[in-house]
C-alpha cells in the first residue's frame, strides 16, 4: 500500500506552530470566557489566524490565499480541537469558502475569497430547518425570482455566528421539486432587511441561531452556482468539513485523554491509583482506541481529497465513525472522573458539552451512515 | 419475586383522595421539580412550601409511626402515595433525608427521633450530606475527617464535598473518624447531626453540569454535643452506612380487606420521558413522514423500552439477593445509555436547551446532562466489583 498518512515536514511544522500558539492563546478561562462573551469567537484571534494565513491556507494564491492542500487543514484543525479554539473558522473557510471556490463566479471569487483569507468577511452556512434533519429533503426555504432579485422566506435554525456573519450562504428551494433538483444556493447580505437572529440556547454553548428570512430581497447575482444545482456542491464541501471536523475530534480526544489518563495515575482510592483497576484501565484505552481509529480514517480521506481521488467513502466512514467516538470518548472520561468532572469548573465539561455539537453539526452520525450505505451501492 | 402490581377498593380510595389533592394544590407548571437540580428561587419557594403541605397530610412520611409524624401506612399503601406524587411529577422531598430518617429511627436515641422525626415528617427539617470528601469517594471508609472529644462535646475538623443542595438544608450528617488508631479504617468512624448554620461550617458552591449546586463543605472546629451523634462511637461505618443493629423500623399491616385486582400504574421516571418521546416521534415529521415511521428511529424506541421496563421492574422487585448493588449496577449503566439514544433520537435539534424548537421542551438535554452524575453513591464500576467479589465470589 503505497498510501503514507504521515504528516509531511511542512504540515508537522504547522501542527507544532498552531500547538503552540493555540495554548498560550487560548488557555480554558479564555475559552470559557469567549462562550459566555456573546460573540462566541475572539475578533483578534480571527485576525491573528488570517495574519498566519491559516484562513485562506488552500485558497488558490490568485484569490489571496496559500495555495496548500486540503491536508494542511488537518493540523490545524486538530489542534484546534485540542485547545477548543472557537472560531467560524469551519463555517466560513471550509464550508463557504470551499463553495464558493468550487462553484462561485470568478468576479464572487474574486470578491470574496480574498476578504475571508485576511479575516474581513464571516459567512455562515444556514442550512438546517425546524425539521432537523440535514438532507435536502428537509429543505422548504424558499426563493422566488421577482424582477432581477430573489425573495427568501423562511427560517433556518442552529445558524453558527449568525451575529458577527457578514453573509448568509443560505440554502433555497428555487422550484418546488422536492428532491435535490431545485435547490439553489444565495449569497444574503446579513444586514438585509427583513433579517432576524435569534439566539439558540444550547447544551454546547455555542453561537448557534435561528435566522428568519421575511422577504428577504436578494440581488440575482449573489446566486452561487447553478440555480437548482446547488445540493451537489454544498453536499461535497460539508463532507469535506465534516473530515476537517472529524479531525477537530480526535484533537479534543488527545486533551480527554491526557486529562483523564492523568486522573487515573494521580487519584488514589483503596490504597492504589484508580487506574490500576482493570474496569478503569479499559475506559482509559478506550478512549485511545477510539481517537486512533477516528484519526487514522479521517486521515485517509483528507489525503484522498487533498490527492484529488474519490472520498465519498472514506469520508462517510471517518465521519460517522467520529461522531459515535465524540460521544463515547467523552463518556468514558466522565465515567473514570466520577464526582470531580461533574462540576463545570472542570475542562473536561467543555469537551463533554462540545461534543454534543460535533455530532450534530453538518448532520449526525446517522445522516452520514445513510450516505456511507448509498456509497457503498446499498 | 411477584411485581404483580394488585389493588383494592380501599387502596384506590387513598389514591383518589391524593390525585385529587394534588390537583388543589399543584399547578401543572409546576412540575418536574428535582430539588437536586434546579435553583429557581420561585420554584424553590413553591416546594418549601408544597412539602409542608404535604407533611401535614401525613404524606411525606406516611410509613412511619404517628408519634413522629407519619400515618402508619403500610408498604403498599404508601406506594400508592408514591405512585400518585410521581405520576404529578410533583419533585419529591429533598432526598437526602431519605436515608437520615431510617437511620434515626433504628439507631437514634428517644431524645433524638423527638427532636428530629417529626421536624422531618413535617417538611421542615432537610438534611444535607456530610459523607463524601476531597480525597475519598469511591473508598469513602478512607475519610479524614476528624471528631476529637472535649468535654460533653465533639469538635470536628475536615473537608466534605459534593454535597448536593446542601446550602438548601438546616441540618448535616457529618461522618468523622473518631478512632485514628483503629486496626482497620472503616471501624474508628462515627456519624455526628449538626445545624448547618453555625461557626465551624462553610459551603462553598460546586455548580455542576445539571444546573444543580453541589457544595464543598468547609468544617473548622465545629462543636457538636456528645448527644449528637448517631448510633455507637466507632461503629458508624456498619451501622450507619450499611444499615445494621439497632432497632428494627416498625413496619405497619396493610389493614385493607376487598378482592385485589390488578392494574397498572401510570408511567413515571424514564418511563414518563419514554412516553413524551414516542408522542414526539408520532407528532414530528421528518423529511416528509412521522419519525415514528422511521424504521430505525422505531428500533431505538423499542431498545429505550425495554431498559424502561426494567428499571420499572427493579423499582417494584425490592431488595433482591445481591444488596443494592445489582440494581445500581444496572441503573447506572442504564442512564447514560438512555440519554444518549433519547439524544440520537432528537437528531440536531437535540442540542437546543429551551425556546420554540427544543423537543420535549429540553426534557432530553438535561436528562443527558445528568446522566454525567451517574457515579453518585458510587461508581458502576464499584458496583461491579461488589457483585463480583461479594455475589458471585470471584476472587478479590
Amino acid at each position: 500500500m503505497a498510501i503514507d498518512l504521515r504528516l509531511d515536514d511542512h504540515q508537522v511544522m504547522l501542527q507544532r506552530s498552531a500547538n503552540e500558539l493555540f495554548r498560550k492563546r487560548y488557555p480554558s478561562d479564555v475559552v470559557r470566557a469567549i462562550e459566555a462573551g456573546g460573540l462566541g469567537y475572539s475578533p483578534e484571534g480571527w485576525q491573528e489566524l488570517a495574519g498566519l494565513g491559516w484562513l485562506g491556507i488552500c485558497f488558490p494564491e490568485r484569490y489571496g490565499g496559500g495555495g496548500g492542500g486540503f491536508l494542511d487543514l488537518y493540523p490545524i484543525y486538530e489542534e484546534m480541537g485540542r485547545f477548543l479554539v472557537p472560531s467560524p473558522h469551519l463555517d466560513t473557510v471550509a464550508v463557504a469558502g470551499e463553495i464558493i471556490l468550487t462553484t462561485g463566479t470568478e468576479e464572487q471569487r474574486r470578491a470574496l475569497l480574498p476578504e475571508i483569507a485576511q479575516g474581513n468577511c464571516i459567512i455562515s452556512p444556514a442550512i438546517l430547518e425546524g425539521d432537523g434533519w440535514f438532507g435536502f429533503d428537509a429543505i422548504t426555504c424558499s426563493a422566488e425570482q421577482r424582477g432581477g432579485d430573489f425573495v427568501v422566506r423562511g427560517t433556518k435554525l442552529l445558524v453558527p455566528y449568525a451575529r458577527s456573519a457578514d453573509h448568509f450562504l443560505c440554502a433555497v428551494r428555487t422550484a418546488d421539486a422536492t428532491g435535490a433538483e431545485g435547490i439553489s444556493l444565495l449569497l444574503v447580505d446579513a444586514q438585509a432587511d427583513g433579517i432576524t437572529c435569534e439566539e439558540i440556547p444550547n447544551i454546547a454553548g455555542h453561537a448557534l441561531y435561528a435566522v428568519t428570512f421575511d422577504e428577504v430581497i436578494t440581488p440575482a447575482e449573489h446566486l452561487v452556482g447553478t440555480e437548482g444545482r446547488g445540493w451537489a456542491p454544498l453536499s461535497e464541501a460539508t463532507l469535506k468539513a465534516a473530515v476537517l471536523q472529524t479531525a477537530t475530534i480526535v484533537g479534543a480526544a488527545r486533551a480527554v485523554l491526557d486529562m483523564t489518563n492523568q486522573y487515573a495515575k494521580d487519584r488514589v482510592q483503596f490504597g492504589k491509583p484508580i487506574g490500576s483497576y482493570q474496569a478503569v484501565q479499559y475506559m482509559v484505552s478506550d478512549i485511545l482506541l477510539d481517537l486512533h481509529r477516528a484519526d487514522l480514517l479521517a486521515r485517509h480521506a483528507a489525503y484522498r481529497i487533498s490527492a484529488g481521488m474519490p472520498y465519498g467513502e472514506q469520508a462517510a466512514v471517518a465521519i460517522g465513525f467520529g461522531k459515535q467516538a465524540a460521544a463515547h470518548i467523552v463518556r468514558q472520561a466522565h465515567e473514570v472522573h466520577g464526582g470531580v468532572a461533574y462540576i463545570l469548573d472542570h475542562d473536561l465539561t467543555l469537551y463533554s458539552l462540545r461534543s454534543k455539537y460535533w455530532e450534530n453539526n453538518l448532520g449526525d452520525a446517522r445522516y452520514y451512515e445513510k450516505r456511507l450505505a448509498a456509497e457503498l451501492g446499498i | 419475586m411477584d411485581i404483580t402490581l394488585t389493588t383494592t377498593p380501599q387502596l384506590e380510595l387513598l389514591r383518589d383522595e391524593v390525585r385529587s389533592w394534588l390537583e388543589d394544590e399543584l399547578p401543572p407548571e409546576l412540575e418536574g421539580f428535582q430539588w437536586d437540580f434546579e435553583e429557581d428561587p420561585d420554584r424553590w419557594a413553591f416546594y418549601r412550601q408544597f412539602w409542608k403541605q404535604q407533611g401535614a397530610k401525613r404524606w411525606l412520611e406516611p410509613t412511619w409511626p404517628c408519634e413522629y409524624g407519619g400515618a402508619e401506612m403500610s408498604a403498599r399503601q404508601a406506594r400508592v402515595v408514591k405512585e400518585e406524587f410521581d405520576r404529578r411529577r410533583a419533585g419529591g422531598f429533598a432526598g437526602i433525608g431519605m436515608q437520615v430518617g431510617p437511620a434515626i429511627l433504628r439507631l437514634g436515641t428517644e431524645e433524638q427521633k423527638a427532636a428530629f422525626l417529626p421536624g422531618m415528617a413535617a417538611g421542615e427539617i432537610m438534611w444535607a450530606e456530610g459523607y463524601t470528601e476531597p480525597d475519598s469517594g469511591s473508598d469513602l471508609a478512607s475519610l479524614r475527617t476528624r471528631a476529637v472529644p472535649d468535654g460533653d462535646e465533639w469538635v470536628i475538623d475536615g473537608q466534605k464535598t459534593f454535597c448536593t443542595a446542601g446550602h438548601h438544608c438546616n441540618w448535616m450528617i457529618i461522618a468523622a473518624r473518631t478512632d485514628p488508631d483503629a486496626s482497620k479504617r472503616h471501624k474508628g468512624i462515627s456519624y455526628f447531626l449538626s445545624p448547618t448554620d453555625v461557626p465551624g461550617i462553610e459551603l462553598r458552591p460546586l455548580d455542576n453540569l445539571a444546573d444543580g449546586r453541589q457544595n464543598l463543605v468547609l468544617i473548622d472546629e465545629l462543636r457538636v454535643p456528645q448527644d449528637m451523634m448517631l448510633g455507637d462511637l466507632n461503629q458508624g461505618w456498619q451501622q450507619v452506612w450499611f444499615g445494621l443493629g439497632g432497632n428494627p423500623i416498625p413496619t405497619f399491616d396493610d389493614d385493607d380487606p376487598g378482592p385485589d385486582e390488578e392494574y397498572e400504574p401510570g408511567p413515571t421516571g424514564p418511563a414518563w420521558v419514554l412516553d413524551q418521546l414516542v408522542r414526539y416521534c408520532r407528532t414530528t415529521t421528518r423529511h416528509g413522514r412521522p419519525l415514528a415511521d422511521d424504521p430505525v428511529v422505531r428500533m431505538q424506541l423499542a431498545d429505550l423500552a425495554i431498559g424502561v421496563e426494567v428499571e420499572r421492574l427493579l423499582q417494584y422487585e425490592g431488595a433482591c439477593g445481591y444488596g443494592g448493588h445489582l440494581h445500581q449496577a444496572i441503573t447506572k449503566e442504564f442512564q447514560p445509555e438512555f440519554a444518549q439514544r433519547c439524544m440520537e433520537i432528537l437528531g440536531p435539534l437535540g442540542q437546543i436547551q429551551s425556546g420554540e424548537w427544543a423537543p420535549l421542551a429540553g426534557e432530553i438535554d438535561r436528562i443527558y446532562r445528568r446522566s454525567f452524575g451517574n457515579h453518585a453513591g458510587g461508581t458502576s464500576q464499584v458496583k461491579r466489583m461488589v457483585v463480583a467479589t461479594r455475589a458471585l465470589g470471584l476472587p478479590r
